[in-house]
């Protein structure tokens, strides 16, 4: 008889908090016909690995573009200092 | 572009496949002190001791200070742009076996009680050396001669889009003669810097580890060092080609105007 009072109550307020209103933006979320297209517009990707569009021309995508390049040329002094060490290599000096 | 590119992975697959990373870690004498005679046992077996521990404690920094390298080796390797998903795999492996042996080797030496036995794992470490030193700048280098590519097909799109820039000046009535010059030779940088990155691959890539022969290991480290001169050579052409760029940007926010003077020959401001 318990387990019957149970249910009822959760269906009872199961059903109050569906007819206030409470679960509609929860059940909505996995409804297909609740979600809206949202249209964005990216730019076309750079196939040279610049930042902005190979189309791009202007000045704020050349600044752009200038400043990616010299972030490479910051990698790049890094790599040639590592080359350096990797050639200078000198081992611990073992005992044995 | 793509065959360079397609060149570069080819050639660096030989550098994946050549050196066998393998440690060869021996486990398997028992500890054993040796003494000579009652009098002098304490004595011996304090000085071997101290000896055995100096020796544990070198080792261990030499472990340590290739583990190190090496997994900074793998972190670089990781942002490889311009080589296949494949030959970054297999460096890694290739790396992160190296690591496990040498980890593999530095517990068995800092369990080491035996003289004789921690003198072998040192020898271990010796011969171990003769990839490291050959894996480290082969991979480096390999990175380096990647990022190399990838600036010169930046700097290609920037040229692209400055020459598009200089046109619409030149129909604006600019002078831009000198923007030119600098177009013309942000290419033979390019070219310059691009012809090096692959000279340095080609001649490192296919390196073995010499395997103690004195012949190898000079015959080695002479085309390191060609590798190195040519991955600076890029480096100084990719610097001018920089600065090409910089010359361009800069005229085109203040280009020169072409004026007629009154016995009609055309003068550049």
């Amino acid at each position: 008889m318990k387990w019957i009072i149970g249910i009822i109550v959760i269906a009872a307020v199961g059903a109050g908090l569906w007819y206030s209103g409470v679960l509609t933006p929860l059940l909505s979320m996995g409804s297909p016909t609740a979600t809206t297209t949202v249209q964005t517009t990216t730019a076309a990707p750079s196939s040279s690995g610049l930042p902005t569009s190979d189309a791009d021309s202007s000045d704020d995508a050349l600044v752009k573009d200038a400043a990616a390049v010299d972030a490479q040329i910051e990698g790049l002094n890094q790599d040639s200092a590592s080359v350096d060490q990797s050639l200078n290599d000198k081992p611990v000096e073992q005992s044995y | 572009m793509k065959t360079f590119s397609r060149i570069l992975a080819t050639s660096m697959l030989l550098l994946v496949a050549a050196p066998a990373l393998a440690l060869g870690t021996s486990v398997g004498a028992g500890a054993s002190v040796q003494t000579t005679g009652a009098a002098s046992t304490s004595v011996k077996v304090n000085a071997n001791a101290s000896l055995i521990t100096k020796a544990i404690q070198k080792a261990d920094q030499e472990i340590d200070r290739r583990i190190q390298s090496l997994q900074k080796l793998v972190t670089r390797v990781g942002s490889m742009a311009k080589v296949t998903d494949e030959f970054k795999a297999n460096l890694n492996t290739n790396v992160q076996n190296q690591i496990g042996g040498l980890t593999q080797l530095k517990t068995k030496i800092d369990a080491d009680t035996d003289e004789t036995t921690l003198k072998g794992d040192v020898k271990t470490i010796k011969d171990a050396y003769r990839v490291y030193v050959l894996l480290i700048p082969q991979a480096v280098l390999a990175a380096t001669a990647d990022r190399i590519v990838v600036l010169v097909d930046m700097m290609v799109g920037m040229g692209n889009k400055l020459s598009a820039r200089i046109d619409a000046a030149a129909q604006a009535g600019a002078d831009v003669t000198a923007l030119k010059a600098a177009l013309a030779d942000l290419g033979t940088q390019l070219t310059q810097a691009q012809a090096k990155a692959q000279s340095a691959v080609n001649g490192s890539a296919g390196l073995s580890p010499d395997q103690g022969d004195v012949k190898v290991t000079a015959s080695n480290a002479a085309a390191l060092k060609v590798a190195r001169t040519d991955v600076q050579a890029a480096h100084d052409a990719l610097v001018k080609a920089r600065q090409d760029i910089q010359t361009i940007l800069q005229g085109l926010k203040n280009p020169a105007k072409v004026q007629a003077t009154s016995s009609s020959q055309v003068q550049v401001q």
